[in-house]
């Protein structure tokens, strides 16, 4: 008896389908491509946006141990009586009051290398600084519960400057129990601490990812010169009210009440939400881009089920003329698109986990953030997995209703056939219109800032797809005018390469849009990445100014300003002072900001500014000197509608006070953290601060940088702890820190070329498999194998030239799109600096990509046997 | 009892702005167990004629009944059923699935039909033995010569018991001996299953295994002749061919 089983039971028409899949193995390897590739960039951004959300709360989640509300003042960062404790312990709910304060230095053996190291966030990079935590043992008993891996740990009555380190760190320093580590202090220089145990990095321990000590807290607010002033509150509440939601809120309501505006009462994981907060507008950007690669790969699909259906038209005539349905063959079409996209959808879901490990690297190196694992929900992959295998559906469903409208005398005839035609006229019909449509979307309509991510994607997707359509409309023309050019590359047989690409328009339209994806998504994102660059660095040359920027690990006093000016070859130094605030903008919710203050006297002696809106810099000066005035930056500006004259309050240690807004400027000093500049006077009066963070110095026309910055650290830093910082090394910092950032656009940029290079591959094998009858009429008229390849490879040049000219049109578009989308959703305003270099490289990649994915199938052009191929159907 | 009915049939087709006849007002009856071969030159409207019969192409005019069906007047779906459980087709050029076994091809209108193979299993094999091919079950068609591809075909076409089995030039895709080891199978069908065969064919030879030769010119029906029952009998040959003359053909 015959064997019926061929590894799929044949009792189902499914094995119709296995069996064409296992057929057509190189094709359904292409399209499983295509969706791998697609799913894989939404997990893998998915994955590592979530691992850093996940690593952050985490982290703060650990850091809190049980405690579950948490007390620190309005003014993040600033200290508070002590009496405070009495005020809650008035809450019988509340069981363990667990108080501290930070200190931050360096160790003072690290002094002379120490640079801050900034992220993307606009917050110093975790680990660049050493915390002191200043804690109560007894407290600490209770709410972190940390024990000593050697040593012992800290008691309620302390005596001396003893402290616990963490002991990887204690190793990394090849510090023991019973040893010293001296730190820098503000006023009494370099303090010797005693260690008297180490802690494991975990709970507490991970605290500044472990570049941490613990010290009692009179040790701390001692060396730190805090009086008795404390910095937070972690409490323990009842369980039952902690287990509670809502009796949870009740009671941080009524903390918060009774202890009025000049303290917030938290949950300890929201510090982990401000800090997430910070990458909010990149995260949104990179999901983008995720989805439009899986845009590329539903062309890939498309593409390849089309030519399927075409090659197997006879077939499917042959199934309908035996008996089967319209219905049935539209299934058999659509069970192979499910089955490619479950495949190719969970094949892609583990590829983009495995991605995600290497993006969370990158993410870790510039956001400051350690990562550990990559995390993900269930939904995200179950969205994934829909997206994958919906897109496969869709890109499929045209191929599956033309499979349907195969005639049953199909099957009798040689040749299969296809409504090549429609391409033009469908791409007449909707294709200009789609583009305006969209350009009008994008730049005439003005949307909220909540839908305009979702509305401005979705406008993007329709340009590119009306630009998809609008090919089949400028190919010839186009391929006339490149054909000169093709013609000098390829010779004669370029000639018939070049004009070839007329012929199977759908095919050709979609190989091409899909290299003009991939092209338009490396120059809008070069775009994007070279205007924020040239942007930047306008704000470092004219903001920042200066030729050196003095710091030290500890705020500087105010008389250092006076000693550099002593300094030979120093011309002008201006300080700056940086304090935590909150902003409370008229229209919008209330968020931490930065309080930045200058002194007008001295600031454009050194610095210069671009003012966006608000008079000349020397005004402005003026009028920051007269006090309660602020200028903010454009970003500031735009995402909370303000104009010059505007008023917005301002948390301050005196409590909530109004400033007026003298002028809108050009400002990246914040990175995502909002920003705000006022003067020294204010600092003085509403902050009580008179150190400074940053002093920048002009040199002396011909001044050595050299010399000037040997002299400020070892005459005069040695005592001060100052570390110095040429422009040039804070310039390199910041294109570093943008190049990490932006390198992850890239990678996706990456992803969309490379599927529209397995989009070349295809059409020119199915090119040549469909012609290959013309192909050995060509040899046997004398057309030598070398030919044949030259021109198989002159009509994949003239696609990649299409593609590229596409490309470069339309990714010049997405750029200048996305700036509005950063403007929308970030409130940078940038101006868009056109990338010619990477327009002009990525011309000659897609023209490169091209002719590359065409080396095979030209090969296999040219190994074709005359007599088979004169014979072949 | 007419197995296959076409009356006043009429078939036009736009070319551009002129319409072309190609049928005109062709009435043609078919009985049980008749071999029908119908002849003709290139244009004359044979393909058309085998397209209607097998409900593959709706008429312009006129009404076909296939199997008691007016199938001229049923829906696409309702027709395409008529096709799957009463009409077998033979191909000019086999028409394989390339990933399918002999037996799995064969097998093919059952599985459209949702029938379950299993019971099937022995008449597949029957069918197989019958056209000489049981030791090539499990062959793919590419292992096949194109004589024994076509004798697949043929098990395929028979396999649902068919009321009538249709075949578009079965041979003009063959050396002559393969031709008539398929032509010779076709009146075995006929013969000893009482099977109903409407053959297209420009081939004299293969028409006189065929018991009736209808003529067709210019879409009209210009001559039917009856002939002897002996398979490529030399004087059925010749009186086909003195008709061919005499038409013009």
């Amino acid at each position: 008896m015959f064997r019926l089983l061929n590894l799929i039971p044949f009792n189902s028409p499914l094995v119709l389908v296995f069996r064409n899949m296992r057929a057509r193995w190189g094709r359904t390897a292409l399209t499983l491509l295509g969706i791998i590739v697609g799913v894989a960039a939404m997990v893998a951004v998915q994955a590592t946006n979530q691992s850093t959300l996940a690593a952050i709360s985490s982290f703060f989640d650990e850091a809190s141990g049980k405690s579950d509300l948490l007390v620190e003042t309005a003014v993040s960062n600033e200290t508070f009586p002590p009496d405070t404790i009495n005020q809650i312990r008035r809450f019988p709910e509340v069981q363990t009051i667990a108080p501290g304060v930070i200190g931050v230095t360096i160790p003072a053996d690290e002094a002379a290398q120490w640079t801050e190291q900034i992220s993307i966030g606009g917050t110093a990079v975790p680990g660049t600084n050493f915390w002191l935590l200043g804690r109560d043992p007894t407290a600490d008993a209770d709410v972190h519960g940390y024990s000593a891996s050697a040593g012992r740990l800290l008691t309620a009555n302390e005596d001396g400057y003893n402290i616990l380190l963490v002991a990887d760190y204690a190793a990394d320093k090849g510090l023991e129990v019973g040893e010293d580590l001296a730190i820098l202090t503000p006023s009494q220089g370099i303090v010797s601490l005693r260690i008297v145990g180490l802690i494991p990095e975990d709970g507490l321990g991970i605290t500044n990812n472990g570049i941490m000590g613990i010290a009692t807290i009179a040790t701390v607010q001692k060396l730190f010169d805090m009086g008795d002033g404390l910095g937070s509150l972690e409490l323990v509440v009842d369980p039952a009210i902690a287990n509670n939601s809502s009796a949870l809120e009740t009671l941080r309501g009524q903390i918060a009440e009774r202890l009025g505006r000049d303290f917030a009462v938290k949950y300890p994981a929201s510090r982990g939400e401000t800090v997430a907060g910070t990458f909010s507008t990149y995260q949104q950007g990179l999901n983008f881009f995720s989805v439009v690669s899986l845009f590329v790969g539903s062309f890939l699909i498309y593409n390849t089920f089309a030519m399927t259906i075409v090659e197997r038209t006879r077939e499917i005539g042959m199934y309908r003329a035996i008996g089967m349905t319209r219905r049935q063959v539209i299934f058999l079409v659509l069970a192979e698109a499910i089955s490619l996209g479950v495949i190719g959808s969970l094949i892609g879901a583990g590829a983009g986990l495995l991605m995600a490990r290497s993006l969370t690297q990158t993410v870790s190196g510039f956001s400051g953030q350690a990562i550990d694992q990559v995390t993900t929900t269930p939904q995200t992959l179950l969205q994934a997995l829909s997206a994958g295998i919906l897109v496969t559906i869709l890109a499929a469903a045209m191929p599956a209703l033309q499979a349907a409208r195969i005639s049953p005398i199909q099957a009798l005839r040689v040749q299969g056939s296809s409504d090549e035609g429609r391409w033009r006229q469908t791409g007449l019909r909707f294709g200009p219109l789609t583009v305006l449509a969209s350009l009008l979307i994008m730049y005439r309509v003005p949307l909220d800032s909540d839908v305009i991510f979702y509305v401005g994607s979705n406008a993007i997707f329709a340009m590119l797809l009306g630009a998809t359509l609008c090919i089949p409309l400028i190919t010839g023309p186009l391929e006339r005018l490149i054909r000169p050019f093709i013609l000098l590359i390829f010779g004669n047989e370029g000639r018939l390469g070049s004009s070839n690409i007329q012929r199977s328009q759908g095919r050709t339209t979609l190989t091409v849009a899909a290299l003009m994806v991939g092209i338009s998504m490396v120059i809008g994102i070069q775009g994007m990445t070279l205007s924020f660059e040239t942007d930047m660095m306008e704000w470092v040359n004219t903001a920042l100014g200066g030729d050196l920027f003095v710091q030290s690990p500890l705020n500087m006093r105010p008389d250092v300003e006076a000693r550099l000016l002593a300094l030979e070859g120093i011309t002008a130094v201006t300080r700056s002072r940086y304090v935590p605030s909150r902003i409370f903008p008229p229209y919008d919710e209330d968020e931490f900001s930065a309080f930045v203050a200058i002194d007008p006297e001295t600031y454009l002696d050194v610095r210069s500014m671009r003012i966006q809106e608000g008079p000349p810099a020397e005004e402005v000066m003026r009028q920051l000197a007269a006090g309660d005035t602020i200028w903010i930056g454009v970003d500031i500006a735009n995402r909370f509608n303000l104009h010059v004259g505007d008023e917005v309050v301002l948390e301050t240690r005196r409590g909530r006070r109004p400033f007026r807004i003298v002028a809108i400027v050009l400002d990246f000093g914040g990175g995502e953290t909002t920003t705000v500049t006022g003067s020294w006077g204010d600092l003085r009066r509403y902050f009580g601060v008179t150190d400074v963070s940053v002093y920048a110095v002009r040199l002396a026309e011909g001044a050595s940088l050299e010399e000037v910055t040997a002299v400020i650290e070892n005459d005069l830093g040695r005592s001060q702890s100052l570390t110095v910082e040429s422009k040039a090394e804070f310039e390199q910092k910041v294109r570093q820190l943008s190049a990490q950032a932006f390198s992850l656009f890239d990678v996706l940029g990456l992803i969309g070329l490379t599927v529209g290079g397995l989009g070349v591959i295809n059409t020119m094998l199915m090119n040549v498999l469909e012609r290959m009858r013309e192909l050995g009429g060509l040899r046997s008229l004398g057309m030598t194998r070398r030919q044949i390849r030259r021109m198989i490879l002159a009509e994949a040049a003239t696609m990649g030239f299409i593609g590229g000219l596409f490309g470069v049109a339309f990714g010049t578009v997405l750029a200048d799109v996305f700036l509005i989308g950063l403007r929308a959703i970030g409130g940078y305003v940038l101006t868009l600096q056109t990338p010619y270099a990477a327009m002009a490289v990525s011309f000659g990649i897609s023209f490169v990509l091209a002719i590359g994915a065409a080396l095979y199938p030209a090969w296999r052009a040219g190994q074709v046997n005359i007599i088979e191929a004169i014979k072949h159907e | 009892m007419s197995v296959l009915e076409a009356n006043k049939v009429t078939k036009q087709y736009q070319m551009g702005e002129v319409s072309v006849d190609a049928l005109d007002n062709v009435s043609f009856a078919v009985e049980k167990g008749d071999f029908v071969a119908v002849m003709g030159p290139s244009g004359s409207g044979k393909s058309t004629l085998l397209h209607l019969l097998g409900g593959l192409d709706e008429p312009t005019a006129g009404d076909i009944t296939l199997a008691n069906r007016p199938i001229s007047k049923l829906s696409d779906d309702e027709v395409t059923i008529v096709r799957r459980r009463k009409v077998g087709f033979i191909f000019q050029f086999f028409n394989l699935v390339p990933t399918l076994t002999a037996a799995e091809n064969v097998a093919l209108p059952l599985l459209i039909d949702g029938q379950n193979i299993k019971k099937y299993e022995p008449k597949i094999g029957q069918l197989l033995e019958t056209v000489g091919l049981s030791d090539r079950a499990d062959h793919k068609p590419d292992q096949l010569s194109g004589g024994q591809q076509q004798r697949v075909a043929i098990a395929r076409a028979f396999v649902n018991d068919p009321e009538i089995v249709l075949a578009d030039e079965p041979t003009g895709n063959l050396d002559s001996k393969s031709g008539t080891a398929v032509l010779e199978l076709l009146r075995q069908f006929c013969d000893e299953k009482e099977q109903t065969i409407v053959m297209v064919t420009h081939d004299p030879r293969a028409a006189s295994y065929a018991n009736q030769v209808v003529f067709l010119k210019d879409g009209h029906v210009i001559q039917n002749l009856t002939i002897g029952q002996r398979s490529g009998d030399e004087e059925d040959i010749r009186a086909i061919m003195r008709v061919m003359r005499e038409l013009e053909l």
